[in-house]
């Protein structure tokens, strides 16, 4: 290998690895909040991706019909458990509904109606991408509303086993809504630049630019509003968060919302240059999850530095031993975790 | 006068095993009502219940009528943006964020009803709590015992409750700032109605208009705060001169 092969493979380890981190924190954020380890992450990443294919395609995607269809699910679970609370507790008028119907009905009805709008006419890039963040990001509070919410007090072993139950759902309805076959986006950065004699790709310098400028605005909303400050709040203390009218639900709705948003956007920013099929979101989010583990899934710092640690180690491997590439990623949790157990001893009683 | 509580029936087991039994409670508008007795009697759970932060095991069963609407069965977010306050008796702090946001959060309710300055309640508090406005950029965590209490009252505050509930709140304060505390809290009820939860039973009917004793999950004495300091029984158990607090142990 020489130095300009080594110095390629860094690039593109540390794009990986600006993406694994910007996982890695969402998955930290939804599990500090609600201590599910969010697994499906992976496959809003994927639909992001595939449905920009689509859109760019100038066609309606499928996945508008599946948001239209789970809103309505939504709905009517809505209605289900607000006539069950109405037997048990007569108060509340019938405001909760009109909010529910706003969020599962009215929205997904509106997006439907734009992009189909939009679809025949002609964009701008950004245009399509704003379209399929609208059409995927609010799966995410349905999917919170149908999944997880019945089970706020489960134990973290069922929230797994939940997840895992998403992760299969949502990889079997994304080989229904974009097929077997891999796609990739039109490319929005096919510049290049010259870094004193290296070239430097336009995409991995737009990646790593989204990423530094999404993890100051998440620095930015954790430590300067209310509602951020309220995610924290849930995450040190659940019993006060709930004392001070911060809901369970509420909090564990706007933490998955705002992972899945991340994911997105992390959907958006790969979409041209890996090409993708349903089940490349698999992968995809376990990375985002070893470098999570790195972090000891609380640390965001750590997390983002085990982000890079593994984008670089895959592109390095995928140069020597690309067939083993997978499986030195994931090998590396179990001495991880190892270490991680041993030091966690020394601290235990620190909570 | 209305009654702003109305407890009727309360029952709550742990696990199959009954922590209150058939407990009634009323709290009238503007009034300091205490409820007293010995460790384990379910005082905190009685709180806890009405709040409605009873841990995964407990099951309660009863009515709580708070302000004429039933609340139990209600979440506790709902149950605070109604106006309930609870201060636990882990206080429930949060230990990782500073003084102010802790205070700030506090006024979650008075968000929720769009009211138009959610923190028109926080000079008060810092002319309340002078020590938490010298230290608001301090975490929570690192605060001594009786400033914590200080904060844990003050956040309750910030919301505006109506019915504000207060779990030993001179819990392993110093004997004159325990008494400063409860004169705290009969000052407080010129703004909402305060259900108290003492070890320092004495103090605590001093302050107080109405009073409950409650022992093994049962009511065993009510009545105005002033004959029930007067009770031979009561004044044995709880009151017994020259003793600070009337049940020590555990
Ligand atoms: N989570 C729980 N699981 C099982 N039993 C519990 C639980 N919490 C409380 N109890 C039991 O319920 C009873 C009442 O407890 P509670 O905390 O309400 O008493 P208390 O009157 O507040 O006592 P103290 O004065 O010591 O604070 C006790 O016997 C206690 O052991
Ligand atoms: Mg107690």
């Amino acid at each position: 290998m020489n130095p300009t092969v080594a110095l390629l493979l860094a690039q593109d380890g540390i794009a990986t690895g600006a993406i694994y981190a910007l996982l890695a924190m969402a998955l930290v954020l939804v599990f500090a909040v609600t201590k599910i380890p969010f697994i499906p992450i992976g496959e809003f990443v994927v639909y992001t991706a595939l449905t920009l294919v689509v859109i760019q395609a100038n066609q309606v995607p499928r996945t508008v019909w599946l948001l239209i269809a789970a809103g309505c699910i939504a709905f009517i679970t809505d209605i289900v458990a607000f006539v069950r609370e109405r037997d048990r507790a007569a108060s509340g008028g019938i405001a909760p509904l009109w909010l529910s119907a706003a969020q599962n009905l009215l929205l997904p009805a509106v997006i439907a109606a734009i992009v189909t709008m939009l679809s025949q006419q002609p964009r701008i890039m950004p245009v399509d991408m704003l379209m399929a963040v609208l059409i995927v990001v609010p799966l995410a509070p349905i999917i919170y509303r149908l999944a997880y919410q019945p089970l706020v007090s489960a134990n973290p072993l069922v929230l797994f086993m939940v997840s895992i139950a998403v992760h299969f759902v949502m990889v079997g309805l994304g080989l229904n809504l974009f097929g077997p076959d891999g796609d990739r986006a039109e490319p929005y950065a096919d510049w290049q630049l010259e870094l004193s004699g290296q070239i430097v790709r336009g995409q991995v310098v737009m990646v790593l630019v989204a990423a530094v400028v999404l993890m100051v605005i998440l620095y930015l909303f954790f430590a300067r509003t209310v509602p951020g400050k309220a995610l924290r709040a849930v995450a040190v203390n659940r019993i006060g968060a709930q004392l001070v009218g911060i809901g369970t639900a509420t909090s564990g709705k706007l933490a998955i919302t705002l992972a899945c948003l991340i994911a997105a956007l992390c959907g958006l920013l790969i979409s041209p240059g890996v090409t993708l099929n349903y089940l490349s979101g698999e992968l995809i989010g376990l990375k985002g999850f070893v470098a999570a583990v790195l972090g000891g899934f609380v640390s965001y710092p750590l997390a983002v530095a085990g982000a890079f640690v593994v984008g670089l180690l895959e592109s390095y491997t995928s140069f020597w031993a690309s067939a083993l590439k997978e499986v030195i990623v994931f090998s590396m949790i179990i001495p991880i975790l190892l270490l991680r157990t041993f030091a966690s001893r020394s601290d235990m009683g620190e909570h | 006068m209305a009654a702003v509580l109305d407890v009727k029936g309360l029952q709550v087991r742990y696990g199959g095993v009954p922590a209150l039994a058939e407990v009634d409670i009323v709290v009238e508008q503007g009034a300091i009502v205490s409820v007293i007795g010995p460790n384990g009697a379910g005082k905190s759970t009685l709180l806890n219940a009405i709040m409605g932060i009873l841990p995964a095991n407990a099951s309660a069963k009863g009515q709580i009528k708070f302000e004429g609407a039933e609340f139990s069965g209600l979440s506790v977010e709902k149950r605070v943006f109604g106006g309930m306050s609870l201060v636990p008796e882990r206080r429930e702090l949060f230990g990782a964020m500073t003084v102010a946001d802790n205070l700030l959060l506090g006024a979650q309710r008075l968000r929720h009803i769009g009211a138009a300055n959610p923190m028109s309640q926080l000079d008060m508090i810092y002319q309340m709590f002078p020590r938490l406005k010298e230290r608001h950029t301090q975490f929570a965590a690192t605060l001594s015992g009786g400033e914590r209490q200080m904060l844990a009252i003050g956040r309750a505050l910030m919301a505006k409750p109506r019915l504000l509930m207060l779990d030993e709140p001179s819990l392993g304060l110093a004997p004159l700032i325990a008494q400063e505390t409860l004169n705290l809290v009969s000052r407080l009820s010129e703004t909402t109605s305060i259900l108290l939860v003492e070890q320092n039973a004495k103090a605590a009917l001093n302050v107080s208009d109405a009073g409950y004793v409650l022992e093994m999950g049962k009511v065993t004495a009510q009545g105005p705060a002033a004959s029930l300091a007067t009770d031979p029984r009561i004044i044995e158990a709880y009151l017994g001169v020259g003793k600070k607090k009337a049940n020590p142990g555990n």
